[in-house]
């Protein structure tokens, strides 16, 4: 008996579950030498914006127990470079291509929705209100459900794709946050981006990361973001791409049965280059064994 | 190509006491490493440390073996060391930009601590009538030289400088770099050791050698996935940001902006 992996994330209907995170997986084709991306449920690309950015000073990363503590800052290619070269090489995937875009504004989110979501091969936006790492715009307009309505509201207007809505963990509840998004039109939330963090070089005693803080991900997050994938199902029954510190099959299951329709692999890939295309075997035995027939049964399946 | 692999740990040898030399079978990335090169090796299955350790290729027999000399530093490099032999161990490489080598030119090989390594490689795998290979070998004290015979064979000249004059002339690499360089020609330097010393022997390069003479260095730095698709480990260049892990780790030195790296890393 072979699992129907097939699910649908809002408007989306995705080959699998199991996709990639942005931010981990650079424009696609950086572990295609390891395995096949086009055997992903879906691809989200490194953060693009408006210009080029050169990102952020170094040290840019450091290791905390089964976690990382990241600011890049949004280092990219610039939407431009994006549209006009390149997309060219991505398309030979034959999977969901989401494009990952941060503004300073409205007015720019909406730009960005627009020019990204023109490229033949892009099949979903996804609004980063989330980034800890930058200076203006990112988790300041994620904390504001507000900003999160008209930035939403914008970007839908003007993609001709669905747009997912990736919310930061950093607020006290993020339930009426997600329900902000979903009302001004968003497909899908994904769920959650980083967690604000530091550390501390106790020899030269200053901050590691020259931007002092930085965004906490891998397995040390798991747990916290298991229980927000739980609370926005709970509340709102709604299409969630849950992401944070997914390491193997069983970590994606967690999270389907929290109330998730499609996970992300992010920090894993760091780990493992064929991280994504291991998760999904894993995911597939895990079926196998306990008779899923669909793997759609697995959504939110917890909380009954 | 870049792979995967289940290596097994076929030898180990402890050079001192922190000091190990790793043998691996490991056909397909044997086959493919080049001088300069690294591995991204997982230390442990478990989460902690989480992230892989890059380690510059020692050796590689193109067929199946391939090497590399490490310290033990801390808790990922400790784990390293525990590894007994016929333990597998989970590689992934051959990573990053190798060395590009000018036979039209004798090869000075700049070597400081265990920068030595990927020089190593780069002068045996390259041995040939048509140039020399001369190994410039700094480190601060005579026990911090790490070099085998058959290291020591695939070099014409060797030359070694310690910062206490434990052994050989007392100074600093740079110091037998620059003699160097005044007087002789058509020499291309490959240079690989801490950060401060390349930004010295590019300096070095600039002011003493002969116009046009080439000179690649290897930077090291922290690395996230070591494919080019975290941005972690950037350094600045005369064109922007570049990934250490794959537009480097070896950089025409003229390329890389090391006032700003030394500035940042000092603050």
């Amino acid at each position: 008996m072979s699992c129907d992996l097939s699910t649908n994330v809002g408007a989306l209907a995705l080959k699998n579950p199991v996709t990639v995170a942005s931010g981990t997986f650079g424009y696609g084709l950086e572990f295609a030498e390891f395995y096949d991306p086009s055997l992903l449920g879906g691809i989200f690309l490194k953060g693009l914006t408006l210009e080029p950015r050169a990102g952020n000073e170094t040290p840019r990363l450091v290791e905390t127990p089964s976690g990382l503590i990241n600011s890049i800052g949004l280092q990219n290619i610039g939407i431009k470079e994006f549209c006009e070269r390149k997309w060219l090489e991505l398309q030979g995937i034959q999977t969901l291509i989401g494009v990952n875009i941060s503004g300073r504004s409205p007015e720019e989110y909406a730009e960005l929705a627009a020019r990204a979501s023109q490229v033949p091969i892009v099949g979903a936006i996804e609004v980063n209100v989330s980034c800890p790492n930058v200076k203006e715009g990112g988790v300041e307009f994620g904390r504001s459900e507000h900003h999160i309505r008209t930035i939403t509201h914008a970007c839908v207007e003007a993609s001709q794709v669905p747009v997912i809505v990736k919310l930061s963990p950093n607020v006290t509840d993020i339930v009426p946050l997600a329900a902000a998004a979903l009302e001004s039109g968003a497909a899908a939330v994904s769920l959650v981006n980083t967690f604000l963090a530091m550390a501390i070089d106790v020899e030269k005693r200053k901050p590691v990361l020259r931007n002092v803080f930085g965004g906490l991900s891998g397995p040390a997050i798991k747990p916290i973001a298991v229980r927000m994938v739980w609370q926005v199902w709970r509340s709102l029954r709604c299409p969630i791409i849950a992401m944070g510190g997914i390491m193997s099959g069983t970590d994606a299951v967690e999270f389907l049965l929290a109330g998730a329709s499609a996970v992300s692999v992010g920090t894993a890939n760091f780990v493992n280059p064929t991280a994504g295309r291991d998760i999904l075997r894993e995911l597939e035995d895990y079926c196998e064994r306990h008779g899923v027939r669909r793997v759609r049964e697995l959504v939110g399946a917890a909380h009954a | 190509m870049k792979h995967h692999e289940q290596a097994t740990l076929v030898h180990v040898e402890q050079l001192d006491a922190t000091t190990f030399r790793h043998v691996y079978a490991a056909p397909a990335i044997a086959r493919d490493a080049q001088p300069g090169q690294f591995l991204h090796v997982r230390v442990t299955q478990a989460t902690a440390p989480l992230l892989r350790r890059p380690i510059s290729i020692l050796w590689s027999d193109f067929h199946e073996h391939v090497e590399i000399l490490f310290k033990v530093v801390r808790q990922g490099t400790a784990l390293l060391a525990e590894k007994r032999v016929g333990e597998r161990v989970d590689l992934v490489g051959p990573l990053g930009t190798p060395f590009p080598y000018d036979f039209s030119r004798d090869a000075v090989c700049v070597a400081g601590g265990y920068g030595i390594a990927p020089l190593c490689f780069l002068a045996r795998a390259n041995v040939s009538e048509h140039n020399r290979r001369i190994l410039l070998y700094g480190a601060r004290t005579a026990s911090a030289i790490v070099l085998r015979p058959e290291w020591r064979q695939a070099f014409d000249e060797v030359a070694i400088a310690t910062e206490d004059g434990s052994l050989g002339k007392k100074g600093l690499v740079t110091d037998l770099l620059r003699d160097l360089l005044v007087a002789r020609r058509s020499l291309a330097v490959y240079a690989c050791g801490p950060t401060p010393m390349l930004a010295a022997v590019a300096r070095c390069v600039a002011n003493f050698a002969e116009p046009g003479t080439p000179c690649y260095v290897s930077l090291e730095n922290r690395m996230g996935c070591g494919v080019g698709a975290c941005l972690g480990c950037v350094v600045p260049t005369r064109h922007g940001m570049a990934t250490t892990c794959k537009q480097g780790p070896v950089f025409p030195a003229q390329e890389i902006l090391f006032e700003q790296i030394l500035a940042e890393t000092s603050r």
